[in-house]
């Protein structure tokens, strides 16, 4: 059974009397330990995609399940809180906690079982994304563009969930940085075996990826997938 | 990390903000407290001078208007002004018109009983009573005089309180009746029994020569309950002076001063010695509040001597007495003034009591209409009114100002923290995302909030009341000054020359002036007032985190954060 299973989901912004349809009954599977990409030109749908996958928002029809239960039954919120983590293009951090303090924000909110060393587990994970002690103390406001975003990737992974999605989350980043994180997320996939799926138009992260589906039209088109 | 943790680091790590929150509570607070506690401060002085005082009233011919009306009737009619000049005036015929058309005035409005149990069956009054007096001599019993005693105690030397008769003469008495042996006085505490008992029904109904005297009275002439005494009416006759009616003698106009004639003027001989057995059935002890008038001219220990030489009696003896006066002086002394009054003496004094001020002056208007405002309504609270007016007023205004402020905090408070929510959308939208619980959020928020304002509210609280109590102790003072000429504004009350009231003589006033009150008023921060204030404080935080909160429930992170 795959983690994660779209039946069916179509999407539609309501403009005025007219409905502009953006997803058009897609259907998918997603698994542990694979690096996907949804690529895509700007405007295509990609960021309404992974709403949907990550219950910030919901199909007006089809469904959205995570290991064969449909996510409205888990509970959007529960299934936010305990099944996947999310990272935005824009960080999202909480500009006046340390990087610690993020991470920790995100560990009080889940209901999953965590290591009893907390404070370790937390300095730790952000040393091993590449944020040294020093810099984890201080409020995140006073941090580059990757080191953010390198702390909003530990607070993903400090949940213990298996699913990861991420909307351009190198859009703001220059390349050298973009190679960086993309290398994260495949130690993630491979070593970490988790289900991690990156939203992005940049070809350095597809060429990365185990499979790239290409988003057109409404419709998913698969574009490359690599057996692992 | 918990919600509380967060809220606490949002406070410390935004110190901006939350001292724009800490200073608008405290000012805020300040209003709210300040206006707070002189509401409940002039509450509790009102109550504390209040206590135990229970509307009375009593009613009294309204004689200046009786007397405007006998001036207007006496030149209608053609009687006009006597002529003091011409030796001829016919003075009788002149008072016999005056008696007259005095009667036909009063007419309907006299009181009487049945007139003062019509009154009594008014919803408007709780109880009522009325006493017929009666005043007897002695040779042998003494009053009590408070100024024997203790005469250094006025300060100012001379006090207008009587002093004791010299041996073998007379000292007078001053008999109380009541229709119930649970009158006014022992209700109100005016007295209280301290032996034997009150008289009963029986009793009163009898017309029993059963009374209750005070402890200093028993004590003074060695009486117990179960004791009798005797007390006396001397029936005098005055030997052929030319005898007036009304209560006076008149003096002939003869040569020489009016010092030598009086020594020479033939005193009255005693024609009959009246007995009178009375048997103690109980002793009271007075409750005399001490005042504090040192001014001999507003002295009033003549009073404090009667109410320490009452005699309470039922009203039926009362008149047993005075009927039997009344033949005897009629037989024995036919040209003295009571025989030629035609009737036994029997002055009647009604006491009305009431629930609340309400009832007093529902009374007075039925009493309006009944008399046509020939009965003045003689209150124990006429100054009362004015002496809380200063305060009523500040208390009122206080009032307006902590409903606005409540008002003012609830808009100004939600605007604010709305405000402050705006500005960390992002943040509630990452908490949201990351699937925090909106309760936990909203807690979060209430948690930043209630530990800022409780700060602030503490703060104010005490600020506050220092301000309220300098300003209202200079408003008071103002307010004072200006009410103190003012005048008792009861429609069928007489005009107000002071302290002196009838009611007062009997030990039923206020014993409350104006400045007392202004001295009593003090703001005070017991505890009642801080839980009341820091609930009522809670609560319009509470309120002005309703928008807020509605705002945080409204927000869609995926619109934030994507
Ligand atoms: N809230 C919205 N209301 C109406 N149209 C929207 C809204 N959000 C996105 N769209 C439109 O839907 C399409 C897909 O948007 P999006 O999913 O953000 O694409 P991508 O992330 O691939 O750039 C775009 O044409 C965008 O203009
Ligand atoms: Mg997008």
């Amino acid at each position: 059974m795959a983690l994660i299973d779209v039946n069916q989901i179509n999407y539609f912004y309501q403009d005025g009397d007219t409905k502009r349809y953006i997803l058009n009954n897609i259907s998918y599977s997603f698994e542990r330990g694979r690096f996907y990409t949804i690529f895509g030109e700007s405007g295509s749908g990609k960021t309404t995609f992974l709403a949907l996958l990550s219950a910030l928002d919901q199909p007006k029809a089809g469904s959205v399940s995570y290991e064969g239960n449909d996510i409205k039954k888990i509970g959007l919120d529960k299934y936010r809180r305990n099944k996947i983590s999310i990272i935005f293009q824009q960080y999202n951090l909480v500009p006046y906690m340390t990087a610690a303090e993020n991470v920790r924000v995100a560990m009080s909110i889940t209901d999953n079982k965590l290591p009893d060393n907390l404070n370790e587990v937390v300095y730790n994970l952000l040393d091993y994304i590449g944020i040294t002690r020093e810099r984890a103390d201080r409020t995140v406001n006073k941090l580059s563009g990757g080191e953010q975003q390198r702390v909003a990737i530990a607070r993903a992974l400090a949940t213990n969930v298996d699913v990861i999605l991420a909307d351009e989350p190198t859009g703001n980043l220059d390349d050298e940085m973009e190679i960086e994180i993309v290398q994260i997320f495949k130690k993630l996939a491979h070593e970490h075996n988790k289900c991690v799926i990156v939203v992005s138009h940049s070809s350095q992260i597809a060429d990365e990826a185990d499979e790239v589906i290409k988003l057109r039209k409404g419709n998913f088109e698969s574009y490359k997938n690599t057996s692992s | 990390m918990s919600f509380f943790k967060r809220a606490i680091i949002s406070i410390m790590r935004r110190p901006g903000k939350t001292v724009i929150l800490l200073v608008l509570v405290f000012i805020l607070g300040n209003v709210i407290a300040g206006s707070f506690s002189i509401e409940q401060s002039v509450k509790n002085t009102e109550a504390a001078v209040l206590k135990g005082v229970v509307p009375v009233a009593t009613l009294q011919e309204n004689y200046m208007k009786i007397n405007e009306e006998l001036d207007r009737l006496l030149v209608e009619r053609g009687h006009g002004e006597p002529n003091w000049e011409d030796p001829d005036f016919d003075y009788q015929a002149y008072y016999d018109i005056r008696d007259e058309l005095y009667r036909e005035i009063q007419g309907d409005s006299v009181l009487n009983v049945e007139k003062i149990e019509e009154l009594g069956a008014l919803p408007s009054v709780d109880f009522y009573d009325y006493s017929i007096m009666a005043s007897l001599n002695s040779e042998v019993l003494r009053k009590y005089y408070p100024d024997n005693e203790d005469s250094g105690s006025s300060g100012m030397g001379v006090r207008m309180g009587m002093s004791a008769p010299e041996e073998g003469e007379r000292d007078w008495f001053t008999m109380r009746g009541s229709q119930t042996g649970d009158f006014l006085d022992l209700k109100m505490g005016l007295i209280e029994l301290v032996d034997g008992r009150t008289f009963d029904d029986d009793e009163a109904a009898r017309g029993d020569n059963v009374v209750l005297i005070s402890e200093q009275f028993a004590a003074q002439n060695n009486l117990q309950v179960g004791s009798t005494f005797i007390l006396n009416h001397f029936i005098e006759v005055w030997p052929d002076a030319g005898v007036a009616r009304g209560g006076g003698i008149v003096v002939e106009r003869v040569e020489g001063t009016f010092a030598d004639d009086f020594n020479d003027f033939p005193g009255p001989e005693l024609a009959e010695t009246l007995d009178f057995e009375f048997t103690v059935l109980g002793i009271y002890e007075p409750n005399i509040q001490p005042t504090s008038n040192d001014n001999p001219w507003e002295d009033t220990s003549y009073l404090e001597t009667e109410r320490r030489n009452m005699i309470y009696m039922p009203n039926s003896a009362i008149k047993e007495i005075q009927k039997f006066i009344f033949e005897e002086e009629s037989e024995n002394n036919p040209e003295g003034w009571l025989a030629q009054s035609g009737e036994p003496q029997e002055y009647i004094t009604p006491m009305f009591a009431f629930r609340d001020e309400a009832g007093l002056n529902e009374f007075a208007d039925n009493v309006e209409a009944m008399f046509g405002g020939y009965q003045w309504v003689i209150d124990n609270e006429l100054d009362f009114d004015n002496i809380v007016a200063p305060l009523r007023n500040m208390s009122g205004l206080a009032n307006i100002i902590l409903y606005v402020g409540v008002g003012a905090s609830l808009i100004i408070l939600s605007l604010l923290i709305t405000l402050f929510l705006r500005d960390r959308r992002t943040e509630i939208g990452i908490y949201l995302a990351l699937g925090e619980r909106k309760g936990r959020v909203v807690g979060q928020i209430l948690a930043e909030v209630m530990t800022v304002a409780i700060l602030g509210i503490t703060l104010s609280l005490f600020s506050g009341n220092l301000i309220s109590a300098a300003l209202s102790n200079s408003m008071i003072d103002n307010q004072v000054m200006e009410l103190q000429q003012k005048q008792n504004s009861r429609r069928n009350a007489p005009p107000d020359w002071g302290s002196d009231n009838q009611l007062k003589a009997m030990g039923y006033g206020t014993e409350v002036t104006l400045e007392d009150m202004a001295e009593n008023y003090k703001v005070v921060l017991d505890g009642n007032i801080i839980i009341i204030f820091y609930v009522g404080g809670i609560i319009t935080i509470l309120l002005s985190t309703l928008i807020p909160i509605l705002y945080i429930l409204r927000l869609n992170p995926r619109k934030i954060l994507m």
